[in-house]
């Protein structure tokens, strides 16, 4: 293999796009090698942590074919510091020559056939949506994924698409988010796939800001990303997501309107007198305004403020965990928060106040605590 | 009809009383014993042969006897120590019956010597088996010696229920090394077959006494013991939980320094560690509980072994109360296992017999921190305060954060923190003044969640995370009766729990403070638990803080964050006995930089 990239900083945001993925530690050490390889007049670099997989292209001169895995951290720390000149990458065997201006660097590396194959995905069927869509799919749902290691089903975001809409849910079994989007695919919908949060925190980092189309292929055990310059394999969660349409309540007529920033910047105000290990906040809605307010039993202090409000219902008061509430405020860009309750141990259901992009439904949820009256 | 009833012979009366305070020849012993120390003795030697089957011989260099004395001391009911009937009510010597001596003669020979200081000759008393006394002179120093033989000689029956050599030469260790260990200023050895058993020389104070006793391993994993107000004094030394024994025969209690045995106190002492021994263990404890004559009994039992007092649940409540504040402020952290125990700063603290062990050096600046001081004003009535270990977050050396400066809020990232590394995802590494501590996290959590359970199944009910989800279980019948008893228990600690139907509950809220939200595997643990564990002593609301305990908390495999091992770090030292697990597990070991030291040959 004998290939030619024009600038080392071409060659350096190749690396970079698969660099997150190259695993600090691993009991397989040949994952901590990048593999690069010649396809098509192309450069392409690869790197897996055998949950991930991307993929990248890189455009290069190529005057030899051929494959070599090398360190991957220990290659990206050198191109790093090459001067902006074209980088010669010759490999022998195992042996790597790498030639950049006056520098010439040498590198063992291990032959492809050691490191594991790319997931095989097939399917008649690939999808294809925007990258934006896509990308405020993940911004706005990917945070209640569960982080606890109890179910598996949950330890990912669920995606579905077809009937001219894409949709993904995620939980961790005491918040839910919900966001769906119009598609051009009308076919009936697939099952729906579990991916699991850090796939979909490095497709939405390969995203960016790209607006160019992604085509979405899902196999058997896997799906495939592929966007303008990566791609990405992601092992799906091989597990049943709960219903949860069934948990997501239709009668909650309590419907009050807060001002986004306000509320958002009077929950971390009160939030620094919380119970730290619970994070309540307890709320209370009134006609014209809601009432935030925190006890810390540490250090005895106290906190509250009101919020003005749209609300004529009945007073009610109930307590959310004000992470859960900021996490929701701040993936919410229209002005105002409404709030849609019905009990104060029952599911609250937060959504924006308007339509934030074409045909988009945001809807939240938060299970309150169980308090006694004692407790703030 | 004739006549039937007759008074008993004086021998016969003897014989019968004997039945009653000499069952073996370790009672024979205390008697002898008993009678030396109440003679004065500084010196007391004891030699058995056979067990004491053979031969008993209690020498003693106390005050003696004068000839018409020794004679008379063989009468029944003769004796030195009591004179009215009100010096029954205030007994303070051990004899008062002047029964002993009588009772031993009737059933054995004994060989009296016996003199008065001042007085040539001295007095020599033989008596076989009840008979007349025969008294010749004998040259022997002021002081007494009783030899007796050849024990139930004239009594068959008795003697067929002598046991082995072996276990008959155990009880006799037993009773001397028990007496001895309240007179720790007399000077005590037992020969058994002509080998020396024990050699106590006298000491100025219990500890010592009791380190020859028990050994210095066992007595350097005993924390002091005191307790002091108008009823009664207490002091003495119990074992750390770690340290507990399979059997109940390490308890030794004495009240007025007499050994006694009385379940109830025994009892006070297994309570006031509440849960925190492991399974089927029981304490090693010796504890000597001084109170006023008048309210106490001793002429209870013949052999004198149990007491009745005017009101034994006072003192019942107050030997509870000082084994609880022992074990809240001792340092009851258990040192790696060296070869030198004596570096392990677990010296005892104000040995009872006046001498007060080194004291531990207290940094001032962690005195003032209220926020980990760790055992709160409780302090004060028990040993020192363990300063060389006491928890101090590294990053505020200096010790600047009073209780007057609320602004500071640690829990939010901004505060100082000590640098806590994870080991293994178990263990929790963090330097402290004097060395290092190793924390189980999983022990640390679940010490902090049983304490806070005990919280709110007594006053405060805690806040639950609703599920968005609820769990569906099934269940057995006797664990739907559980669920049923102890719905309000659940419901304090944050379960919501629904029945639904003769198998089924619904759980649709948990506690906010368990770690482990898997709904499903920790309640039906925590039935489980509580349909296995015996009644116990425990109360309910201890048996469910266990259970919740056992299963809510980290686990071991868990990885924790810097903050989340701060945050179990503080907790776990706020908490009132933050260093075993309520099960009695360490939740902490440390390592004294002396052994650090030794271990790297360093000189210290």
């Amino acid at each position: 293999m004998k290939i030619t990239i024009p600038s080392s900083s071409t060659l350096m945001s190749g690396i970079q796009t698969v660099l997150n993925v190259v695993p600090p530690k691993t009991t397989l050490p040949i994952l901590s090698n990048m593999l690069l390889e010649t396809e098509d007049g192309h450069l392409t670099i690869g790197a897996t942590d055998l949950d991930i997989f991307i993929m990248t292209k890189i455009p290069a001169q190529i005057s030899g074919e051929g494959s070599i895995t090398v360190p991957g951290r220990k290659f990206a720390e050198m191109v790093r510091e090459l001067p902006d000149a074209p980088v010669d990458i010759e490999v022998d065997g195992v042996k790597v020559i790498i030639r950049c201006d006056r520098g010439v660097f040498r590198l063992v590396g291990i032959s492809k056939d050691e490191y594991p194959a790319l997931p095989d995905v097939k399917s008649e069927q690939t999808i294809e949506l925007p990258s934006s869509s896509l990308q405020r799919l993940i911004r706005k749902t990917v945070y209640a994924v569960s982080k606890d290691e109890i179910h598996p089903s949950l330890w990912g975001a669920f995606l579905r698409i077809g009937r001219g809409a894409v949709r993904m849910v995620a939980t961790d079994g005491h918040r839910l988010a919900k966001t769906t989007l119009p598609c051009d695919v009308s076919d009936a919908a697939t099952e729906g796939i579990i991916v699991p949060p850090k796939a979909l925190n490095n497709l939405s980092r390969l995203i960016g800001e790209s607006d160019s189309p992604s085509r979405i292929t899902i196999g058997e055990n896997h799906v495939l990303f592929e966007l303008e310059n990566a791609r990405l394999f992601a092992r799906l969660i091989e597990a049943t997501y709960p219903d949860y349409e069934r948990v997501i309540p239709t009668g909650n007529d309590k419907v009050v309107k807060v001002n986004r920033e306000e509320l958002e910047s009077a929950v971390r105000r009160v939030s620094v007198l919380s119970n730290p290990s619970t994070r309540q906040i307890r709320y209370s809605f009134r006609p014209g305004f809601v009432e935030l307010s925190s006890f810390s039993h540490d250090i005895g202090g106290e906190a509250r403020e009101e919020v003005p409000a749209e609300y004529e219902g009945e007073v009610m008061d109930t307590t959310y965990d004000f992470r859960y509430l900021l996490d929701v405020v701040e993936r919410i860009e229209s002005e105002e928060v409404v709030f849609k309750l019905d009990t104060p141990v029952s599911a609250g259901i937060i959504t924006p106040s308007r339509e934030e992009a074409e045909g988009e439904d945001y809807e939240c949820l938060i299970m309150p605590f169980r308090t006694t009256e004692a407790e703030s | 009809m004739a006549d039937q009833i007759r008074v008993l012979s004086e021998k016969l009366a003897n014989m019968i009383a004997a039945g009653e305070v000499i069952e073996r020849p370790a009672s024979v012993v205390k008697e002898l014993v008993e009678n030396a120390i109440d003679a004065g003795g500084e010196r007391i030697s004891v030699e058995i042969k056979a067990g004491g089957k053979q031969l008993m011989r209690v020498m003693d260099d106390g005050g003696g006897m004068s000839r018409e004395d020794a004679v008379l001391a063989f009468e029944r009911h003769a004796t030195s120590k009591i004179a009215g009937e009100d010096d029954l009510y205030r007994i303070g010597t051990f004899g008062f019956r002047g029964e002993a001596l009588a009772s031993i003669a009737s059933v054995a020979r004994v060989d009296l010597t016996t003199n008065t200081k001042g007085e040539a000759a001295g007095t020599r008393v033989r008596i076989d088996g009840g008979s007349a006394p025969k008294v010749t002179d004998a040259g022997r120093a002021p002081g007494t010696t009783v030899a007796v033989s050849q024990l139930f000689y004239n009594v068959p029956a008795r003697r067929k229920f002598l046991r082995t050599t072996g276990t008959e030469t155990r009880h006799v260790v037993s009773v001397v090394s028990s007496i001895a260990m309240a007179y720790p200023a007399i000077a005590f050895t037992l020969t058994v077959d002509g080998r020396d058993t024990l050699s106590l020389p006298a000491v100025s104070n219990t500890y010592t006494r009791a380190q020859a006793v028990m050994g210095n391993t066992l007595m350097n994993q005993m924390i002091p013991v005191t307790f002091d107000d108008d009823l009664v004094k207490i002091h003495g030394f119990i074992s750390r939980p770690d340290a507990a024994r399979v059997s109940r025969t390490h308890q030794h209690l004495y009240i007025n320094l007499r050994p006694v045995s009385s379940r109830a106190l025994n009892r006070a002492v297994f309570e006031g560690y509440g849960s925190i021994l492991p399974k089927e263990r029981f304490p090693v404890s010796i504890v000597f509980l001084n109170i006023d004559l008048d309210q106490v009994d001793v002429n209870v039992h013949p052999a004198k072994r149990e007491v009745r007092f005017s009101d034994e649940s006072m003192v019942y409540e107050r030997l509870l109360r000082a084994i609880r504040l022992a074990l809240q402020n001792s340092d009851v952290v258990p040192v790696f296992e060296t070869d030198t125990p004596d570096i392990s700063g677990m010296a005892p603290a104000a040995a009872p017999g006046g001498e007060r062990a080194p004291e531990l050096e207290l940094d001032p600046a962690m005195a003032r921190r209220s926020q980990i001081d760790l055992f709160g004003p409780a302090r004060g009535n028990g040993g020192d305060p363990p300063g060389e270990w006491t928890y101090t977050p590294a990053g505020s050396e200096g010790g600047t954060r009073d209780e007057g400066e609320p602004g500071t809020v640690r829990e939010h990232g901004d505060a100082e923190m000590v640098s806590l590394w994870q080991l293994h995802n178990a263990y929790i590494l963090a330097q402290v003044k004097g060395g290092f501590m190793l924390i189980d996290q999983h022990a640390a959590h679940e010490r902090v969640l049983f304490e806070r359970a005990l919280k709110t199944l007594g006053d405060e009910s805690a806040p639950s995370r609703q599920l968005l989800f609820p769990v569906t279980l099934d269940l057995m019948a006797p664990q739907i009766a559980l669920v049923r008893e102890h719905f309000d228990h659940f419901a304090r600690l944050g379960f919501n729990v629904k029945l639904f139907g003769e198998k089924t509950v619904v759980v649709d809220a948990v506690p906010c403070m368990a770690s482990n939200q898997d709904v499903d595997t920790l309640f039906h643990r925590m039935i489980e638990n509580l349909q296995e564990m015996p009644e116990k002593n425990l109360k309910m609301e201890e048996r469910l803080a266990l259970t919740f305990s056992g299963h809510a908390g980290i686990r071991k495999g868990d990885p924790l964050s810097q903050q989340e091992m701060n945050g179990l770090v503080n907790d776990l030292f706020a908490t009132e006995m933050p260093y075993v697990t309520p099960r009695g597990r360490p939740t902490v070991v440390r390592m004294p930089l002396e052994e650090i030291e030794r271990r790297f040959n360093r000189p210290s």
